[in-house]
């Protein structure tokens, strides 16, 4: 090998915060900020998708002693899972930063911007890679940083700040209870190692045990909007400018799924997740609905967009809450398939922005005929989201149901699926509204640049992949969902 | 025949086609009519050439998702006469689009999704894996929506496209949940139809009768039976040669595939063939009443097909598979026709309304005989396949003793006698209408198909002998029969009588139709009307949309108005907090400050005091203070004296 | 040699010890102020002799008296230039006029 295993972990998470760093030198040359960033990215992205299939195999990590005095390590570990999941993060971080080449004009582009964003990804990098609690943690809140920034900054709607801060708030108080929650295993287990707690937390009260994993879900659930933790997603969403809405909701989702997963699958016996299961499932299916019939009442494209993905995020939840292998591996999947599928409809919506300025429901309309590309992307996303074949999300979806159906919770389940019609129909019906019927513009409209257009191509093309040949991607999901201990 | 599977390539070949044809058509779009027709042709032919694997059934395994599902197909009677159909008709059907659209503006899209339809539908009816004829029936959904919205510009379409996709969707759930109970309850747990009919004896019965009205459900929704029939008159904004295909000889049939062949699985579970009977029953009487009073040509036709369909259920529901299979077949043939027929009309006539149109037989000939012999076929005129498909049926039911479902079936038949033979006469005879000034007949794209379907209706009931041979390996108490013994067995069968029933007072009903009509309008005006309004279900289903629109819109604006309102509770009482503060800052913490600062002061003032510059008095002092600790020291070491 | 010396030499250090404190103590002239302060280091000189003697130990009594004769010569200089820098600043030598120092 050219790199050796330890190398490639460093080069995975280094070239973001590298790029970050040289972002600040680089004022003068917002296009030079660009190109490194991309290429920082593009790294990273690389890197990832070898170790993840290197992974497969075994986990790659190196450790380092950092806080010696009450035990806390620093170390890069990338196994099935957390592979699996930053090479998502990546990916679609890179996608997006190709996006954002076409998408954010030359006043907006300051290097500061792009510097931003590549803290943010580098962030949500590390925050998978991380072998310690406090490390987690750390990375953890890290990332809110670039993301406010982002959307204070840059963000459009009549008061970023204030949205910005309400995203910083509310995300915050879900990052302290899952420190508290942090804290308290920390105590109780004496060791802040991810491996070991689990051991050490073996002896305690099931009844305790019970109150740290809802903690520990509830702050999960703060960052992936389940309901009612849900109110920063559908003003930061559609407030942010476009290219972060796409890392907002088709990425930094995923890190609360990880983080529930991740910590709720390793660290606590399979009693004490059986207990939680029903409410999970719950919680899960009360998001899917209220997204989808928010989703259905909104007037803004940005809008429609950001509910769906509290919807599926409450399909992901109610995935995580069968704790059976299907439903977990469905609600890995899930991590990919709505990326892909969110980004790509994120990046439609950007293109009907971009090019005539509308950003309500009302103003747009038969938009297909100058803007072909852009309504065929929009309606392989529309379908992508309503799970239909031959489009990925459809693989992820029957093994988020098969796992309710394997659980044995018959009428939940029906209640999950039957929501997947509404899902259909609010989608199509945003995208049928947007790009055909009758042409109501009163201007001329050309189609999106190359660039945007070849970032969603690569989307829809990765969807189509999936969804036709899932086999190597069901490996990979499954061999993730195993090294949660299934 | 060693590697050669063709029941592989009547996959793959379109699903390759519709590629080759998008990539092309970004190119030359002139060409892709010409290269997809040809793609159909050649899939055609390799569909013909299943027919000798069809009776020994062949498979086919390809790895999928592994450890879960493999890509099987299985080429067994069943399902290969319906991908033979697919192929056949959907050649057919190229070609005639190649007069139809002539035209017409997005071929490509049209042409690639036609194909990946062909491809979709017959690995749908090819597939051995549950979780694979899922894959394929929801594709052949987005193909269906996407043609229907296909003149995307038309706000009906569009709304056509949605119903059509949403109600389908609603099936959906029906069968999936169907799919995923049968998975989980059969042990081993698998997606393989042939190993879940195996070990169906692990099955528990309440989830096998959970999964088998739940997958009823589906079915019901893709073969439009009542209530969910609701999207196919809507689809008729597809173009007509899309309708012809999607909505009269394939997709529409994956309902009844789904059901023939889960039958073996199902047949037991009580109140399951009741209830796909009775959903046949229902579906084919207030289909066809509604047909009586359609005034859309396309719409008659769409009504006629859900009735027809109804048929089929019927047909299995009472156990005749042969009998639904057959008709299936005769069906997509005589339905495939008449919708070309039509479209040819509309083409050339620029409407659809049947009051308006007349006398098209003397301006487009060969368009009125081919339209004449789709009806013979479609109201069972002897000799003609519809007579033998539709009396197998009785034969059937009459078998099974479905005494009550059987009457209402003949009623239905000379309800369809009816709407078919009124039809022809008001459009296609008396004098040519307005409309019709500048029609002349059309060109030979769209006439060979036509004639092709029109020999198929007279002659497609001598396959009945391929038929029911390759149905034999499904039991069921299917024998292989010659056209011969068809011959016999129908008009010596008691079913003949119905059959010649039905005529009969369908031919009367026609002939005094306007009489009836009066009469019902004088008498029974509100049953009239009730079947005008088709039941009201567009109705239902326009409230339903409006309702769901209105609770999104309310409650986001509930929902809205509680977060501002507790947004604007949090800031008050934030500032009411920081003003508590304030006040316990200024009072509390600012006034003891200033307490301890003037105390401070006051003992400094105080302390200043014996402060003075007076050197002597402060001599005094010194002195004073150096003999005290003298004495302290003298005492505390116990003096040195 | 104890008692009456001793009783001898202890009244003669309290004289001037005395002597030495009132002058410093009342006269309002600096110059009369710093006598007074020799005349107390006298005093002070005086009883480290007598003690000597008493203990027999004259070496160590000399030597003392040597360093606190020095420590008062030396501190006799810089209270005179003190003076005389105060005499210049405030053209007076009265403790009266000299309450600057006042809390």
């Amino acid at each position: 090998m050219l790199v050796s295993d330890q190398a490639l972990l460093v080069l995975a998470l280094v070239p973001g915060f590298l790029a970050a760093f040289l972002c600040m030198f680089l004022k003068r040359s917002p296009g030079v900020a660009r190109w490194v960033t991309l290429v920082a990215l593009g790294i990273s992205a690389a890197c990832l998708g070898i170790l993840v299939v290197k992974a497969q195999s075994g986990t790659i990590s190196i450790v380092y002693p950092w806080i010696p005095i009450w035990n806390i390590t620093f170390g890069l570990k990338v196994d099935a899972f957390s592979g699996f999941v930053g090479a998502t993060v990546a990916l679609i971080g890179f996608i997006d930063l190709i996006y954002s080449f076409g998408y954010v004009g030359p006043e907006e582009a300051k290097s500061s911007f792009f510097g931003w964003m590549a803290l943010f990804v580098a962030a949500m990098i590390g925050v998978v890679m991380a072998t310690d609690l406090i490390q987690f943690y750390f990375l953890w809140e890290l990332m809110l940083i670039p993301s406010t920034a982002l959307i204070v900054h840059w963000g459009t709607g009549t008061n970023p700040e204030a949205t910005g801060f309400k995203y910083f708030i509310i995300t915050h108080v879900g990052a302290v209870m899952i420190l508290i929650s942090f804290l308290w295993m920390m105590i109780i287990a004496g060791t802040t190692d991810l491996g070991l707690l689990s051991e050490r937390l073996e002896t305690v009260a099931p009844g305790t045990l019970k109150a740290m994993a809802s903690l520990l879900a509830a702050g999960f659930g703060v960052k992936m909007a389940i309901v009612p933790f849900h109110v920063w997603l559908p003003d930061a969403h559609s407030e942010a400018p476009l290219p972060v809405s796409v890392m907002l909701s088709a990425v930094m989702m995923d890190m609360g799924i990880y983080g529930m997963l991740r910590f709720l699958f390793t660290i606590f016996p399979s009693e004490v997740l059986a207990s939680l299961s029903v409410p999970i499932m719950v919680f899960g299916v009360i998001s899917q609905w209220y997204g989808g019939i928010e989703a259905l009442g909104q007037t803004q494209m940005k809008r429609v967009a950001a509910y769906s993905t509290i919807s599926q995020m409450g399909y992901v939840l109610f995935g995580i809450g069968t704790m059976e292998f299907s439903g977990i591996s469905g609600a890995i999947f899930h991590i990919l398939n709505h990326g892909l599928a969110k980004a790509l409809l994120f990046m439609t919506i950007g293109c009907v922005i971009h090019m005539t300025g509308a950003h309500d429901l009302d103003e747009t309309g038969g938009l297909a005929k100058k803007m072909p590309a852009s309504a065929l992307f929009g309606i392989v996303a529309a379908f992508a989201l309503a799970g239909a074949p031959p489009l990925g999300a459809f693989q992820s979806e029957w093994r988020i149901f098969a796992g309710g159906f394997e659980a044995g919770r018959l009428a939940l389940t029906v209640i999950a699926v039957l929501c997947s019609v509404l899902t259909a129909y609010y989608v199509l019906r945003l995208i049928i509204k947007v790009f055909f019927g009758p042409w109501i513009h009163d201007k001329e409209v050309r189609e999106a640049p190359f660039s945007m257009l070849g970032a969603m191509a690569i989307l829809g093309l990765l969807s189509l992949v999936i969804g036709v040949f899932p086999g190597p991607f069901s490996n990979m999901i499954e061999s993730a969902a195993r090294v949660l201990g299934l | 025949m060693g590697g050669f599977m063709p029941y592989v390539w009547v996959i793959l070949l379109p699903l390759i086609g519709a590629v080759v044809v998008a990539i092309t058509g970004i190119f030359r779009e002139e060409v892709t009519g010409h290269l997809a027709a040809g793609f159909g042709i050649i899939n055609a032919g390799l569909a013909l050439s299943m027919i000798p694997f069809m009776k020994t059934g062949a498979t086919a395994r390809f790895p999928w998702l592994p450890g879960i599902s493999d890509f099987t197909v299985v080429a067994d009677g069943l399902g290969s006469f319906i991908a033979i159909t697919a192929a056949v008709l959907g050649s057919l059907i190229l070609i005639y689009s190649l007069g139809y659209m002539e035209h017409e503006h997005g071929k490509t899209r049209y042409y690639a999704l036609v194909l990946l339809f062909i491809g979709a539908m017959s690995g749908l009816v090819l597939s051995g894996s549950l979780l694979t004829l899922y894959f394929f029936w929801e594709t052949v959904g987005i193909c269906s929506f996407s043609l229907i919205g296909f003149h995307y510009e038309d706000p009906k379409a569009l709304k056509g496209a949605i119903k059509a996709f949403i109600t389908t969707r609603l099936g959906d759930v029906g069968l999936i949940t169907g799919i995923l109970v049968i998975y989980f309850a059969t042990t081993p747990h698998t997606f393989e139809i042939s190993a879940i009919m195996e070990n169906s004896s692990t099955i528990s019965p309440a989830a096998l009768s959970l999964a088998a009205f739940a997958m009823l459900l589906g079915a019901m929704g893709k073969s439009a039976q009542v209530p969910l029939h609701i999207w196919l008159p809507g689809a008729m904004e597809a173009p007509t040669s899309v309708s012809a295909l999607i909505h009269a000889a394939t997709m529409v049939n994956a309902g009844v595939y789904l059901v023939a062949r889960m039958y073996p699985l199902f047949q037991n579970v009580p109140g399951w063939t009741a209830a796909v009977t009775w959903v046949g029953v229902v579906t084919l009487l207030l289909a066809a009443l509604m047909a009586v009073t359609a005034k859309d040509i396309k719409r008659m036709l769409a009504f006629s097909t859900v009735s027809q369909l109804g048929y089929m259920f019927f047909a299995v529901g009472t156990g005749g598979i042969l009998a639904s299979q057959f008709h299936l077949v005769s069906h997509a043939i005589f339905k495939a026709l008449l919708f070309l027929a039509a479209g040819a009309l509309i083409h050339e006539a620029g409407t659809r309304d049947m009051d308006v149109l007349s006398g098209v037989s003397s301006k487009m000939p060969l368009t009125s005989a081919m339209y004449l012999i789709g009806v013979m076929g479609l109201s069972g005129i002897p000799l003609f396949s519809g007579f033998f498909s539709k009396d197998m049926i009785f034969s059937s039911a009459l078998q099974r003793g479905a005494y009550v479902p059987l009457v209402l079936a003949v009623l239905g038949a000379i309800l369809t006698f009816t709407y078919s033979w009124r039809s022809y006469f008001k459009v296609f005879r008396g004098k040519p209408s307005e409309v019709l000034s500048h029609a002349h007949e059309v060109g030979m794209a769209m006439r060979i198909p036509m004639v092709l379907l029109g020999i198929g209706t007279v002659t497609s009931w001598l396959t009945v002998g391929i038929q029911s041979e390759a149905l034999e390996v499904l039991g069921e108490g299917i024998h292989a029969v010659s056209p011969l013994y068809l011959l016999e067995e129908t008009f010596s069968s008691p079913a003949f009588l119905l059959s010649i029933t039905a005529l009969g007072f369908g031919t009367l009903f026609v002939i005094r139709y306007d009489q009836v009509f009066g009469w019902l309008e004088s008498r029974a005006w509100k049953a009239l009307s009730l079947v005008q309004r088709e039941f009201y279900f567009e109705d239902l289903y326009g409230r339903i949309l409006s309702l769901a629109h209105a609770v999104g819109k309310g409650f986001a604006a509930l929902i809205e108005g509680a977060i501002a309102g507790f947004s604007v509770l949090l800031g008050r009482t934030v500032a009411f907090l920081t003003r508590c503060t304030d006040a316990m800052d200024s009072r509390l913490i600012e006034g003891s400050g200033r307490k301890v600062g003037s105390t401070v002061i006051g003992s400094a003032k105080l302390v200043k005091r014996a402060q003075t510059g007076d050197l002597n008095g402060n001599l005094v002092r010194l002195l004073i203070g150096i003999s005290v600790i003298l004495a302290i020291v003298l005492v505390e070491t116990g003096g040195c004296l | 040699m104890a008692n009456p010396l001793f009783w001898v030499g202890g009244s003669a250090i309290a004289i001037v010890m005395g002597l030495g404190i009132y002058a410093l103590v009342s006269s309002r002239n600096l110059l009369k102020m710093l006598i007074g302060l020799n005349i107390l280091s006298k005093a002070a000189t005086l009883a480290l002799a007598i003690g000597a003697y008493n203990t027999n130990d004259t070496g160590v009594g000399q030597s003392l008296m040597i360093a606190v004769m020095m420590v008062e010569v030396v501190v006799t200089a810089v209270v005179l230039s003190l003076i005389v820098n105060v005499y210049r600043h405030y053209g007076s030598l009265d403790t009266g006029d000299l309450k600057r120092l006042s809390g």
